[in-house]
Order: structure tokens, then C-alpha cells, then sequence
């Protein structure tokens, strides 16, 4: 039962696309996913952000051949080998989808969850799935349904990391956790994932303590793809200018405005795009102040229900993303 | 650590410049491994890469296959000079522009410049004044 | 560095056998941890009954009669509750709706073998302790591989009814899932015409050709069944 076969070490890191792809759960109601492009480029630790309702989940069960798309197509595979994921062992047994919800039993004790993990996981880690209960001390021999949210998080955790899939996928499970667990969370991920490559996506909407983390970020807006890039590509997308408001709409030119601010007579305005160096000497000697825009404001901007010129700008610290459903 | 809004890659190369600058990295001194930062730092190893990689083609470090990356030796001379170098357009015209903006005369800022030079110049005697500078990579270019 | 096709059928192959294993063992398993009290409870009553015969010097026992010969009963509602315990985590864990399927017409086969032996040796020891105690047996005597035979086919029949009636609710919900499920008690209709109709009721059997078919046809139509309904099966975003 313990002899796995030697292959499964050697599996390549899974990329994955969705192509021109529509999840409509009722006949009439508003698609969950509208005809949504999407790459996730293998061996990256990818954010997929999104508010609540915008099609995380959704997107996620798709690649892990939970349910298969209304129309498009839904690929993962090694690179230049994509494949369909729906009901494709190669696939299901490669990819690793850890939810909320937990999916493991809930009126047995963990144990007897994780050995089933185990018995279908190819490269599973016992190891590994005791170091990260033991870390964020959970008993194994307790029954789920008895955890607290943050401990059922923590299962969650444990059956992500140690599937090792050469693609994991957790949907907002450490949202659960309290943040001490979190951190914790995160160094077991990054150790592991330096020392085992694999692609990794995590979704979520609270963007600020995880978005070192990423290398790709994917923004799912109303169950379409809004933009999915290199991390550092978008940390240094969005400017913020403060100074005088005449002054500032001239250096502002025809960016896409995210949000803007005003104080008497002084304007803050974040858009989006960058200065280059001649752009940002000519603003500074015109007495602008130029800032960069963090990954979370870029995210509460982008997906902001409707252009608020009374949100608050880049500079000041935003709340948290609305949550609303 | 490295949560300002510039790229993380971009914090951590001026981090690891301040800290050859400063001395508190040594030439021929071995520096983190890509892994240790990353997770050390809660960053993604593949930013602390390109951070390294950065660092390696501007000749602050270099690579020892197999062993690691360590400060390049003459490391400490290029970051003073490009510092020195930059230090006149970055730190002093700034602070001079602010000073007409206050209407504080020249004169004084003169002034005060002489005094701390004289009090300076017994305990420096044998170090250049520039190398002083406590953070002169803190403003962006 | 993609994988060899050679060591990915090696692998997808061993998957799956394992990805089967684990399903018939949780059918199987699942279905014993409260079974075993099933038959406990079975023979505790058998008891209760013959002693009340005894002190009231009773008519007689019909031993096939007995609750020994409802074994496919508490298999059916078993067969209910387990394909929605596991269906999650087994998809979860890199399962497939196809080893979901081969696991449990694996695992329905074995536990229907298991419950219709153990409840044939029931029905074979009763008469025998009722002849020690001098109870009077009723009903006609049968031969006893024709009864193993029936409880196999009928056992099986339920459980795999039982399953696809699990799913079809999952799937189609309340109003559309009780439709299907009078399609998917068609089957076990047909089984029990074919079979415990004339061992019951003291009705003559009918013909051993209506038997072997009407079991084979049964049989057939509820695992067909079972395997349309896992075929497509679709999770939900929010099932815990």
C-alpha cells in the first residue's frame, strides 16, 4: 500500500488554461464564468483574486475536474502537453483542489480522512501532513466535525501540502485560520515549495498579507479574467500623484484613472500605468509627489462595484474589500 | 519588511545594496541562499531570484556554482562611487530646493554646512566625508 | 521534462487500481461497520421470537420468512447514505467518477455476496435449532443454493439501486429525483417477481428460465443504472 510508483516524483510542474470558457448553473441566471480566458503559467505560485461571487470557486472546481465547463475548454497538463481536465485520471490524479469545505469526513477522525488522501495521492508526504497538523496543532485523532473553523483550516492545509500535486490548488482555506496560523501556514508552503517545485494557486480577497507570495496574479471580476500578469508587473502598474489638481491632470494624460481624491485645492490620483523616468523628473519638478500603488488598493480599484472619486486614495490605507455578495 | 508599493524585487536589491554599503555585508561574505530569503522573508523565491540576478548583473554579487552567491569583491568601491555620484542630484538639490521653498538664505545653509565640518574633522580625519551618509540609497531614482 | 507515455500508463493504471481499491474498501467497510449490528439485532430478535413460540407453543416459523431474508433492506438504505459520503473526498483526492463507479459495483457485489451468505447460513441454522427445541417448521422446504442464489441477486440489485438513488437526488434534486427514483425501482421490481415472490408467499417459484433472467436483467439495469448516474456527476461549489 506504501509502494508508490517512482514516476510519480518526476512529474513536471502542471500548468493550466482555460479557454473561452461559460459555467452557467441555471438555464436563465447570470453565468458564473462568461466566456473567461485564462493562463497559469506551470511552477508559479499563483494569486487568483476576485471578491466574493466573482468566480473563484467556480474557475477552481473546473481545473480540478470537480465539474466540467458549459462550454470552452478547461486544460492542465505539463507544459506543451495540455490536456482536458474533466474525468481525466491523468489529471484528477495531478491536481490537487483543497476547498473551505474540507472534503474529507466529517464524523471520522482526521486520520482516517488523510489515509485515503494518501492512498490515492501519488507523491503524497506523511511526513509533511504531521509537521503542518503538529505546526498549527491539530489532533489527528480528534473527528473534523469537532475542530474549530481554524483547525478544520488547518486540515485543509495539511492535505494541500502534502498531496504535493504538481498542482495545488487551495481555495480560500486559510481564511479559517487566525493569523498566527496563517504565517505559519505561508513558511510551510514557501519551505516546501522551495525545496518540492509545483504550481500553486491561491485565491482569496484579502490580498495585502499573501501578495509576496505570488509570482503570477489572475483578478476575476463578474466571471470574467480582468487581467493576469507577473506579480511584479503589476506592483508597478498602478502610480499615484499627489500635488496641485491642475497640475496633476496634466501629468495624468489619458491613464485610466482608479480613483481620486481631493483636499482643498490638492488632488491625489491613482492610475493606472507607469512614468517613465523622463515622465517622473518632469512631474517632480513640477512639486508631485509619485508613489507606487499597492497589489490590494490595484485589486479594490479594479473591481470597485462603481467609480467612487470618494474612495480613498492609494496612499491612505484602504479597509478591506467590500463584502458584499 | 519590503511592503512599500515599488516591486518587491526592486526593495530587496536596494536592501541588500544598503547592506554592502553599510558593511554590514562583507566582500567575499556569502549571502542568503534565494530559498532561506524567500522564506525568511515571506517573499516569492522566484522575486527573490530576480532580485539576485539583478544584483549579479550589476556586479554587487556572484555566483559560486554549487555553493551560493557571495558579495563581488570591489562591491563596497561601486556602490560608493554610484552613490557618490548620485548623491549631489538626489540628496543635496532636493534638500537645497526645499530650503528657497522655506526662503532659508543660502548663506545659512552654508553656514551651518561649515560649522558641522569643523566639529566633524578631528574624529574623521583619516575617512572621507561622503561615506557618512548614512541611507543614500533611500531616495528612489 | 514532460513524463514518458509508458510511465504515465504505469501510473494512471496503478492509480486507478488503487483509486478502485479505496471505494470497494469504503463500500465494503462502511457497510460492515453498521451491518455487523445489523445481523446482532437479526439474531436477537430470531431469539426473542422462537422463545415466544416456545412458551406459547406457537404455530410455527417460516424461516426464510424471518429477518434473516431482509438482508437487501438494510443494504438498500446503507446503499443510500455512502456513495454521498465519499463522492467529495474521492474527487478530491484525484479520484474519478470512473473508479468511483468500478468501486462501488466492486464493492455492491461483495457486501450483496457477503450479507445473502450470511443470511442463507441464518435461514440454514434456524430450522436446525428449531428442531432441537421442537418447534414446528412452516413453509416449504427449498433448495438452499436456489435461496443463496436469489438473496445474492437481490442483495446486489438493492445496493446498486441504492447508490444510484443517492446520486440521482445529489444530482437532480428533490422534485426531478423522485421521479427518477420510480424509474430506478423498476429493477428491483423486476427481482422480486422473479424471486421472493414464490419463496415467501408459499406461491410456487416461477419458472427457473423467469429466475435466471429476470435476476440477469435486474441485475444489469441497476448497475447500468449506477453508472449513468456517477457517469456525469457534477460537484457543487459548496458541499461539505
Amino acid at each position: 500500500m506504501t509502494a508508490k510508483p517512482e514516476s510519480a516524483e518526476t512529474v513536471a510542474p502542471f500548468a493550466a488554461e482555460l479557454r473561452d470558457v461559460v459555467v452557467r448553473y441555471d438555464r436563465d441566471g447570470e453565468p458564473a464564468l462568461d466566456r473567461t480566458d485564462l493562463t497559469i503559467p506551470a511552477g508559479t505560485i499563483t494569486g487568483l483574486l476576485g471578491r466574493n461571487g466573482a468566480g473563484k470557486s467556480t474557475l477552481l472546481s473546473l481545473l480540478a475536474g470537480f465539474r466540467r465547463p458549459t462550454s470552452g475548454e478547461v486544460l492542465v497538463g505539463e507544459p506543451g502537453s495540455l490536456e482536458a481536465a474533466y474525468e481525466n485520471p491523468w489529471a484528477s490524479m495531478n491536481v490537487q483542489l483543497v476547498r473551505e469545505s474540507g472534503d474529507v469526513w466529517g464524523d471520522e477522525r482526521v486520520s482516517e480522512s488523510l489515509s485515503h488522501y494518501e492512498l490515492l495521492r501519488p507523491a503524497w508526504d506523511a511526513d509533511l501532513a504531521g509537521l503542518v497538523l503538529d505546526t498549527l496543532e491539530v489532533d489527528r485523532c480528534t473527528k473534523y466535525e469537532a475542530l474549530s473553523r481554524g483547525k478544520k483550516s488547518a486540515v485543509a492545509a495539511a492535505v494541500g501540502l502534502a498531496s504535493r500535486a504538481p498542482l495545488t490548488i487551495f481555495d480560500e482555506v486559510y481564511l479559517g485560520m487566525d493569523a498566527p496560523s496563517r504565517y505559519a501556514f505561508y513558511d510551510l508552503l514557501l519551505a516546501d515549495y522551495a525545496e518540492h517545485p509545483r504550481t500553486i494557486v491561491l485565491s482569496s480577497h484579502l490580498i495585502e498579507e499573501i501578495e509576496r507570495l505570488f509570482e503570477h496574479v489572475a483578478i476575476l471580476d463578474h466571471g470574467r479574467t480582468l487581467l493576469s500578469e507577473p506579480a511584479e508587473d503589476l506592483r508597478g502598474r498602478g502610480t499615484s500623484l499627489t500635488g496641485p489638481a491642475d497640475v496633476v491632470a496634466r501629468h495624468v494624460g489619458d491613464r485610466r484613472v482608479l480613483s481620486e481624491q481631493r483636499l482643498g485645492r490638492t488632488a491625489q490620483v491613482a492610475v493606472l500605468g507607469s512614468f517613465d523616468a523622463a515622465q517622473r523628473a518632469a512631474a517632480v519638478s513640477d512639486g508631485l509627489e509619485l508613489d507606487g500603488v499597492t497589489l490590494q488598493d490595484l485589486f479594490v480599484h479594479l473591481t470597485a462595484t462603481d467609480v467612487a472619486p470618494a474612495q480613498p486614495g492609494s496612499g491612505a490605507p484602504v479597509a478591506q474589500p467590500q463584502e458584499e455578495r | 519588511m519590503f511592503d512599500g508599493p515599488e516591486p518587491i524585487y526592486v526593495q530587496i536589491a536596494d536592501h541588500l545594496r544598503a547592506q554592502v554599503l553599510s558593511g554590514e555585508l562583507r566582500e567575499e561574505e556569502q549571502v542568503m541562499s534565494t530559498t532561506q530569503f524567500a522564506t525568511t522573508f515571506r517573499i516569492n523565491p522566484a522575486t527573490a531570484a530576480k532580485a539576485f540576478n539583478g544584483l549579479v548583473d550589476e556586479g554587487v554579487l556572484y555566483k559560486r556554482r554549487g555553493v551560493g552567491m557571495f558579495v563581488a569583491p570591489g562591491a563596497h568601491e561601486t556602490l560608493l562611487a554610484a552613490n557618490r555620484a548620485a548623491y549631489v542630484a538626489e540628496v543635496l538639490d532636493p534638500a537645497l530646493d526645499r530650503a528657497e521653498v522655506l526662503g532659508i538664505p543660502l548663506s545659512t545653509v552654508l553656514d551651518h554646512v561649515r560649522r558641522r565640518a569643523s566639529a566633524a574633522r578631528p574624529a574623521a580625519a583619516q575617512t572621507s566625508a561622503p561615506a557618512q551618509d548614512p541611507r543614500p540609497d533611500e531616495v528612489t531614482s | 521534462m514532460t513524463t514518458t507515455l509508458e510511465a504515465r500508463r504505469e501510473a494512471v493504471a496503478d492509480h486507478e487500481r488503487r483509486a478502485t481499491r479505496a471505494v470497494t474498501q469504503y463500500a465494503v467497510g462502511g457497510t460492515w461497520y453498521i451491518g455487523i449490528w445489523y445481523f446482532v439485532v437479526s439474531v436477537v430478535a430470531a431469539v426473542v421470537v422462537i422463545t415466544i413460540e416456545v412458551r406459547n407453543g406457537g404455530v410455527g416459523i417460516n424461516p426464510a420468512a424471518g429477518p434473516a431474508g431482509s438482508a437487501r433492506f438494510f443494504l438498500f438504505v446503507m446503499a443510500i447514505l455512502l456513495p454521498l459520503m465519499i463522492t467529495p473526498v474521492h474527487l478530491a483526492a484525484g479520484g474519478t467518477r470512473r473508479t468511483l463507479t468500478r468501486g462501488f459495483l466492486r464493492g455492491g457485489a461483495a457486501v450483496g455476496l457477503m450479507f445473502a451468505a450470511v443470511s442463507t447460513l441464518l435461514v440454514v441454522v434456524q430450522p436446525v435449532v428449531l428442531g432441537w427445541l421442537d418447534v414446528p417448521v412452516v413453509g416449504d422446504p427449498f433448495p438452499i443454493l436456489t435461496y443463496l442464489g436469489t438473496q445474492v441477486a437481490l442483495c446486489i440489485v438493492y445496493v446498486f439501486t441504492g447508490n444510484a438513488i443517492a446520486i440521482s437526488y445529489y444530482r437532480f434534486g428533490g422534485w426531478v429525483g423522485t421521479a427518477v427514483l420510480l424509474l430506478l425501482l423498476l429493477p428491483p421490481a423486476l427481482a422480486e417477481y422473479a424471486t421472493t415472490v414464490g419463496l415467501v408467499t408459499g406461491l410456487p417459484l416461477p419458472s427457473p428460465a423467469v429466475v435466471v433472467v429476470g435476476c440477469a436483467v435486474a441485475l444489469a439495469a441497476s448497475a447500468t443504472a449506477l453508472w449513468f448516474m456517477f457517469r456525469d456527476l457534477q460537484v457543487r461549489p459548496r458541499v461539505g
